[in-house]
C-alpha cells in the first residue's frame, strides 16, 4: 500500500533496512539537465482570461453590468491565483529500502519533498520499469506546508538490475492557473536476484588443480575421503600404517585416501536469445543455474569464470573468493538480450581460458554463433558440458512448428555430441540438483568417447 | 504466438484476453463515474439542462437539450480534454443564464450565480480528473480548492455589489465602468510582471554531448491534454 505521511518532520529515521539488505542514504535529486523545472501558465489560465476579459469587453461595449457579473468569477480566479503564488519550486530527496532483493520481494521507495512556501497542489508521479511494479498508487496529489514524505511500496517482478526511473513533480496554485513541472531521474539501482537454487553437488571436473578443494581426486594421496585399505608395501611412509587395523590383522596395514582438489570452471551463458513468456524464459533459468553453480563451485575452492556470449562477449576470468561471487552475480543480473546488436554472427571466444578449465555452457542451443563457440572451445581441449534449459511450448504454437523446432534442436545436439560435447536437457521446472546427478552419470561415457 | 524474443521483460503481453481487458476497462469506468465529484457535476449539468429546456415548455426540447448537455458532459469527463471541459462549462453558463432570465428579471445577481455555478462545475470536473491513473488525493487538497472557491465567491459578490452600488449612486448610472477597467489593468499588469522575466532570458541549452549511460528525459506517460491543466 502506498501512502503519503503527514506534514512536518518525519516520525523517526527512515525505515531500517532488512537484515539481508543494504539501505543507501537519501539522495538529493538536484542538478542534471533533465531536472530543470519548467514553469508556465496552464490552458486554464487562457480559458479563464478569454472568458473573463470577453465578458468584461461585452460589458463595456454594451454598457451593461450583467455580462461582467458572469465573467467576474473567472477574473477573480486569475487574481486570487496570482496572489496565491505561482511556480513554487519543490526539492526532492529519495531513498530505497533495499539494494538487493529476490524476485517477488517487496521494497519501499521513500520520497521526501520540501518547499520554502506552502504549496496547495503538488502532483507526484513515479515511473517504474515493467520489471518493478508498485503495489499501490504511484501518483499522489497533496498539499505541502514544509516537508512531506511519500512511501511507494514496490514488488520486484523479474530478476535483473532495475530501479525506479523518474519522479515527475508538478506544482500548481490551488486554482490550477500556473504550473511548474520538474523531472527528477532516480538513481537507485536494485539488483533483483532470481530465486536461489541450493546445490550440494558439483560438476565433476576433468583436470584438477593442485589446490585443496572439495573435488575427490581419482588419484590416491592425502585427503579426507577413504579410498582403500591394503597391506603395507615397501616404500610407503611409516605414518600411513594404521595401528588398530594392523593390530587386528597382525600385519602392517595402510589406509589410502583420495586427495581433495579443485579446478577451474568457466560458465558460458547464452544471452543471444530469450525464449518464453513472462517469468518462464530461458534466460531467467540460465541466470538461475549460473548463479547456483558459481556459488557452489566458489565454495568448493574452484576458480570460476564467466563468459556471456550474447551478441558480443563479456568475459570475467576465473578467480576465487566471495568478492568474485558478487562480481559474477552482478554480471549475471545485468544480463539482457541486446536487440540493437547485429545479426547472429560469430565472435571471438577469449583465448586466455585456463587450459584445465571445464566449460559449463547454459544455453538453449539456438544461436549458430554459440554452437560454433562451443565447438571451438572443445577443439582447444576444454571439456564442455551443455545444460540446455527447455521450456514448455505455449499453447498457440501449431504442431508443425513444434516438430520443426524439435528436429532442429535434435540435429544441433547430435552435431555437438559428435564433437564430444555433452548436452543435458533441463526441464526448467525440475531441480538443478537432479540435473547435476544426470551430468555425473553421463560424463564418464562422453569422456571415454572423446 | 506469444513467444517473447529479446524483449518485453516482465510485460503482461498475452496475459488475459480481450474480454478481461474489456471488463477491466468497464470496471474502471464504473469506478470513475461513482466518484463524488463526477456524481455532483453530473447532477449539476442534468439539473441545469432540464431546467433550461423546460423554459421552452416543450418536452422534446427538454429531452434534446438534456441529451446534448449530458453527451458533452460525458465526453468531457471521459476524455479529460480541456476543450470539451470548457465547452461543457460554456453550455452550463448558457443554461444557467436562460434559467436565471426565466426566474426573474435577470439582475446582476442572477448572472453572478450563473458564472459561479459554471465555475463550480468546472472545478468539480477538474478535481475528478486529478484522480486519473489511480492517484491518491489528499483531503487537504479538497480543502484548499474549496477554500479557494469560497474566496472567489466572496470576491465576486463583493465586486458585483460594489459595482451595482456605484451604478445606482453614481452620476448617470455609469460609474461602475471603473470595475472592469481596473480588473483588466490589474490582471494584465500582474501577468506581465510574472511572465516577462521568463521571456527575455535565454534558456541555457545543455552544451555537453550525451554520454553513454546518461539518462534521457522520460517519454510522455500517456499524457492527455488535460494533464496540462
Amino acid at each position: 500500500m502506498s501512502r503519503p505521511d503527514n506534514d512536518g518532520p518525519p516520525p523517526g529515521p527512515m525505515p531500517p533496512p532488512r537484515a539481508d539488505t543494504i539501505a543507501p542514504a537519501m539522495e538529493e535529486q538536484a542538478g542534471g539537465r533533465s531536472s530543470r523545472p519548467t514553469g508556465h501558465l496552464t490552458h486554464r489560465f487562457w480559458y479563464c482570461a478569454v472568458f473573463g476579459f470577453g465578458c468584461a469587453a461585452i460589458s463595456l461595449a454594451g454598457r451593461s453590468l450583467e455580462p461582467l457579473a458572469v465573467g467576474a468569477p473567472f477574473l477573480a480566479v486569475l487574481l486570487l491565483s496570482f496572489i496565491d503564488g505561482w511556480w513554487e519550486p519543490v526539492r526532492l530527496r529519495s531513498s530505497i529500502s533495499a539494494l538487493r532483493v529476490v524476485e517477488g520481494d517487496e521494497l519501499q521507495l521513500n520520497l521526501e519533498l520540501s518547499v520554502d512556501h506552502p504549496v496547495r497542489w503538488v502532483e507526484v508521479e513515479v515511473q517504474f520499469p515493467a520489471t518493478l511494479a508498485p503495489l499501490g498508487p504511484s501518483r499522489f496529489v497533496a498539499s505541502i506546508r514544509q516537508t512531506r514524505h511519500f512511501t511507494v511500496d514496490l514488488q520486484a517482478l523479474r530478476w535483473g538490475s532495475v530501479g525506479p526511473e523518474w519522479v515527475i513533480i508538478t506544482t500548481r496554485d490551488r486554482f490550477g492557473i500556473s504550473e511548474l513541472v520538474s523531472r527528477h531521474p532516480l538513481d537507485h539501482p536494485v539488483r533483483v536476484h532470481p530465486p536461489s537454487e541450493r546445490l550440494a553437488r558439483l560438476v565433476s571436473l576433468h583436470q584438477q588443480r593442485p589446490v585443496t578443494g572439495e573435488h575427490r581426486s581419482r588419484r590416491l594421496g592425502h585427503g579426507s575421503e577413504l579410498a582403500e585399505v591394503r597391506p603395507y608395501r615397501y616404500g610407503d611412509p611409516i605414518r600411513m600404517i594404521h595401528p588398530r587395523l594392523s593390530g587386528r590383522r597382525q600385519t602392517p596395514m595402510v589406509v589410502e585416501r583420495h586427495p581433495d582438489e579443485s579446478s577451474d570452471v568457466v560458465l558460458l551463458i547464452d544471452s543471444a536469445q530469450d525464449l518464453g513468456v513472462d517469468l518462464d524464459t530461458t534466460l531467467r533459468w540460465t541466470v538461475m543455474a549460473a548463479t547456483a553453480l558459481s556459488e557452489r563451485h566458489l565454495r568448493a575452492q574452484d576458480r570460476v569464470g564467466l563468459i556471456d556470449v550474447g551478441r558480443g562477449v563479456r568475459w570475467l576470468p576465473p578467480r576465487l573468493g566471495r568478492r568474485h561471487l558478487h562480481t559474477i552475480v552482478d554480471a549475471l543480473l545485468a544480463t539482457e538480450v541486446n536487440p540493437r546488436r547485429g545479426a547472429d554472427r560469430n565472435f571471438a571466444v577469449p583465448t586466455n581460458l585456463p587450459r584445465s578449465a571445464t566449460v559449463v555452457a547454459i544455453t538453449p542451443l539456438l544461436a549458430e554463433s554459440v554452437l560454433n563457440a562451443l565447438v571451438e572451445l572443445r577443439g582447444r581441449g576444454h571439456e564442455v558440458l551443455v545444460i540446455k534449459p527447455t521450456i514448455a511450448f505455449p499453447a498457440d504454437i501449431d504442431l508443425l512448428a513444434r516438430r520443426v523446432f524439435r528436429v532442429g534442436n535434435e540435429l544441433n545436439e547430435r552435431w555437438l555430441g559428435e564433437r564430444g560435447i555433452l548436452v543435458i536437457p533441463w526441464s526448467t521446472g525440475n531441480s538443478l540438483e537432479h540435473l547435476l546427478q544426470r551430468v555425473l552419470v553421463n560424463l564418464g561415457r562422453v569422456r571415454v568417447r572423446a | 504466438m506469444t513467444h517473447v524474443v529479446g524483449g518485453a521483460p516482465g510485460s503482461d503481453a498475452g496475459a488475459g484476453g480481450r474480454w478481461e481487458n474489456l471488463q477491466r476497462r468497464w470496471q474502471g469506468r464504473a469506478r470513475r463515474w461513482a466518484e463524488p465529484e463526477v456524481v455532483a457535476a453530473s447532477i449539476m449539468m442534468a439539473a441545469v439542462a432540464v431546467a433550461g429546456g423546460a423554459v421552452s415548455g416543450s418536452a422534446v426540447v427538454v429531452v434534446l437539450l438534456s441529451v446534448v448537455a449530458l453527451s458533452l458532459h460525458l465526453a468531457a469527463v471521459e476524455s479529460g480534454d480541456l476543450n470539451l471541459i470548457w465547452a461543457a462549462t460554456g453550455l452550463f453558463v448558457g443554461f444557467a443564464v436562460v434559467v436565471g432570465s426565466d426566474l426573474g428579471d435577470l439582475s446582476p445577481v442572477g448572472w453572478t450565480v450563473a458564472g459561479l455555478s459554471a465555475l463550480a462545475y468546472n472545478e468539480l470536473v477538474r478535481l475528478s480528473h486529478a484522480r486519473r491513473r489511480q492517484a491518491e488525493i489528499d483531503d487537504g487538497v479538497y480543502g484548499h480548492v474549496g477554500a479557494g472557491f469560497a474566496l472567489v465567491v466572496a470576491v465576486t459578490v463583493a465586486a458585483v455589489v460594489l459595482a451595482q452600488t456605484s451604478a445606482s449612486t453614481g452620476s448617470g448610472g455609469r460609474a461602475w465602468w471603473w470595475m472592469p477597467l481596473i480588473s483588466v489593468v490589474l490582471l494584465v499588469t500582474a501577468v506581465v510582471l510574472a511572465v516577462l522575466p521568463g521571456w527575455g532570458a535565454t534558456k541555457p541549452r545543455p552544451q555537453a554531448p550525451w554520454q553513454p549511460g546518461e539518462r534521457l528525459p522520460p517519454p510522455p506517460l500517456r499524457r492527455s491534454r488535460s494533464d496540462r491543466m
